[in-house]
């Protein structure tokens, strides 16, 4: 159980940076701000709250999950602090699971609470219909974010080449946060010979395509505990199971997974 | 039972051999020493032990434990000072002693630890990456001590160190050896390694070519004779004459018109009357039993 050890250790140094309190102090003016704005721009009821919050989270979470998470271990392999960690009795495999468990807890318990206080003065302001739910909403975030962390530290693991870890660090946000539905949206279309009626009505394989991205999974979730305006393709009458809640829990734990094994296994198998 | 047991260790990375088939025994209780030049491939051999680097062929034991198979349980009963590491930011000396403590599972007392490597109160509570590099090493061999290990494995531990700090390195060494611990430490500075080990290897180019006891290697130099001469005059051709008297094992050239030669025994009149013959007058000449060194730029061939 060394990862233990390793994760202590770990967060004890995170905290103790700059970056990190400048990175994660961004969650409290965010989500606060958006209980303001959301005054002027939304319904006032408090899914329609949510469903908004959820969009800031949505921009906001994966880009501090990456920024904490895409250097961790190839910052120290490069610098030599890695040499003194596995000096010690500690295989690669706990300090693979010590970092990732570390960076979640330090991108997500300062993310929780935000919205935790977020929820209660929203749920103060726009009635408390559904806010029974709000914990869920709060377990859905929770795995988004950790499928960003396990993104993150699954790169940091792959490669010690700073090129490449800032060109996967920034690729991935755009590709994963920004581009995904221009790019399903793309090839479904060219897919169907330019015939543009297609996303209008997407067969069922393109709605799994689509769900890949993290942030239709996690909208989905949300949209299992709030009747909002949210992932309404996938919900629709007749929509197929895989792009149901528990797939988008499936997926999401593979967006954590997935990167973290791969990374694993490239780091297990190459020299410090 | 062996501390180190090595087989046909081969490393290569590319068409660079940085081992070469090492094969190695080091037993349970002694102090051994891992010379070579800078480049001969020491660090690769102990980055192999701490499954830094893979082999390409053959496989390390430490006590019995596969150092790739079983990489933890062979790290467990060791403490290392590794080379080209870098101690955690913002973190201070006493919370790294910590770190390692919790990590070996030991129950050391940390002020003990630092005392005992010279770090006083005062730096255990600063920040170790303002510490000089002879503190840093001070530091990472309080962490290799905790938790009394086995084996001890010290990558080039006197860098950074001044004399003192290095002669205070020497009595660690010794005290844990005493206590029953086995100490493995490379350098590539010879009176480090002549002044406490039982044995040494000497590495060169990827090769053990030598392995020996400080003794062993002297008698295999021939009785260990270093012959230095002062002629009133240097020549050329002078150090090539004593070169090719039968016996000689190197002859070098100093400053002052002095020869330094190590020879067999017999061989020493043999190169005064040589010298003779050459019509070099000789000032001056004494012997001196032969030191590592000598022997190291013998087996290294980095002298002549």
């Amino acid at each position: 159980m060394s990862w233990r050890v390793i994760a202590r250790e770990d967060v004890r140094g995170t905290m103790l940076s700059k970056t990190t309190w400048l990175a994660v102090g961004l969650f409290p003016v965010a989500f606060l701000g958006y209980v303001v704005a959301h005054d002027y721009i939304g319904e006032p009821n408090f899914p329609a709250f949510v469903a908004g919050l959820a969009g800031v989270v949505g921009v906001l979470l994966p880009a501090v999950a990456i920024l904490l998470g895409y250097k961790s271990i190839a910052d120290d392999r490069t610098s030599g602090r890695l040499t003194l960690t596995l000096s010690l009795p500690h295989s690669r495999r706990d300090l693979a699971v010590g970092t990732f468990v570390s960076r979640a807890a330090v991108v997500l318990v300062p993310a929780l609470l935000a919205l935790a206080v977020a929820g209660v003065v929203g749920a103060v302001r726009f009635g408390s219909e559904g806010v029974l739910w709000f914990p869920w909403f709060l377990v859905a975030t929770a795995l988004f974010g950790t499928a960003f962390v396990g993104f993150a530290v699954g790169l940091s693991m792959s490669t010690t080449a700073d090129r490449w870890i800032t060109l996967g660090g920034l690729g991935g946000y755009l590709l994963l946060v920004t581009f995904w539905g221009s790019l399903q949206s793309t090839v479904l279309v060219v897919l169907h010979r330019f015939e543009f009626q297609v996303l209008n009505d997407m067969p069922d394989w393109a709605l799994l395509f689509r769900m890949i991205e993290p942030g239709e999974a996690y909208a989905r979730l949300v949209r299992a505990g709030f009747d909002v305006d949210l992932a309404g393709l996938y919900v629709a009458e007749g929509a197929p199971v895989y792009v149901s809640a528990p797939a988008a829990l499936v997926l999401l734990l593979a967006w954590a997974v997935v990167p973290l094994a791969v990374g694993y296994r490239r780091f297990r198998e190459s020299d410090l | 039972m062996t501390a180190i047991e090595a087989t046909e260790v081969s490393k290569r990375y590319g068409t660079v051999v940085a081992l070469d088939r090492v094969d190695l025994t080091v037993p349970e209780g002694e102090i051994f020493g891992f010379l070579g030049p800078n480049g001969a491939g020491k660090s690769t051999f102990i980055n192999v032990l701490l499954d830094f680097a893979t082999p390409s062929d053959g496989s390390v034991e430490i006590f019995g434990h596969d150092c790739h198979a079983e990489g933890v349980a062979a790290r467990e009963r060791i403490g290392v000072l590794p080379e080209g590491y870098s101690v955690f930011e913002r973190r201070t000396g006493r919370q790294h002693i910590e770190y390692a403590i919790e990590s070996k599972d030991a129950d050391d007392d940390p002020a003990e630890i630092l005392d005992r490597v010279g770090l006083d109160p005062t730096d255990a509570e600063r920040e170790a990456s303002d510490y000089s590099k002879g503190m840093a090493q001070r530091l990472v061999l309080g962490m290799a001590l905790v938790g009394e290990p086995d084996l001890l494995l010290l990558d080039e531990p006197t860098t950074g160190l001044d004399p003192n700090g290095a002669a205070e390195m020497r009595d660690i060494i010794r005290e844990e050896n005493e206590r029953g611990a086995t100490v493995f430490f490379s350098s590539h500075i010879l009176e480090q390694v002549e002044a406490v080990c039982d044995r040494v290897g000497i590495l060169q180019d990827g090769e053990l070519v030598a392995v020996d006891t400080i003794e062993g290697l002297r008698e295999s130099l021939g009785g260990g004779t270093k012959l230095v001469i002062t002629v009133d005059d240097l020549r050329n051709g002078t150090v090539e004459t004593v070169r090719g008297v039968q016996g000689v094992e190197t002859a070098v050239e100093r400053e002052d018109s002095t020869l330094e030669v190590t020879c067999t025994n017999d061989a020493k009149m043999d190169i005064l009357v040589e010298l003779h013959d050459a019509g070099v007058d000789v000032v001056n000449f004494r012997t001196e039993e032969a030191s590592l060194e000598d022997m190291f730029i013998e087996y290294t061939g980095s002298g002549r």
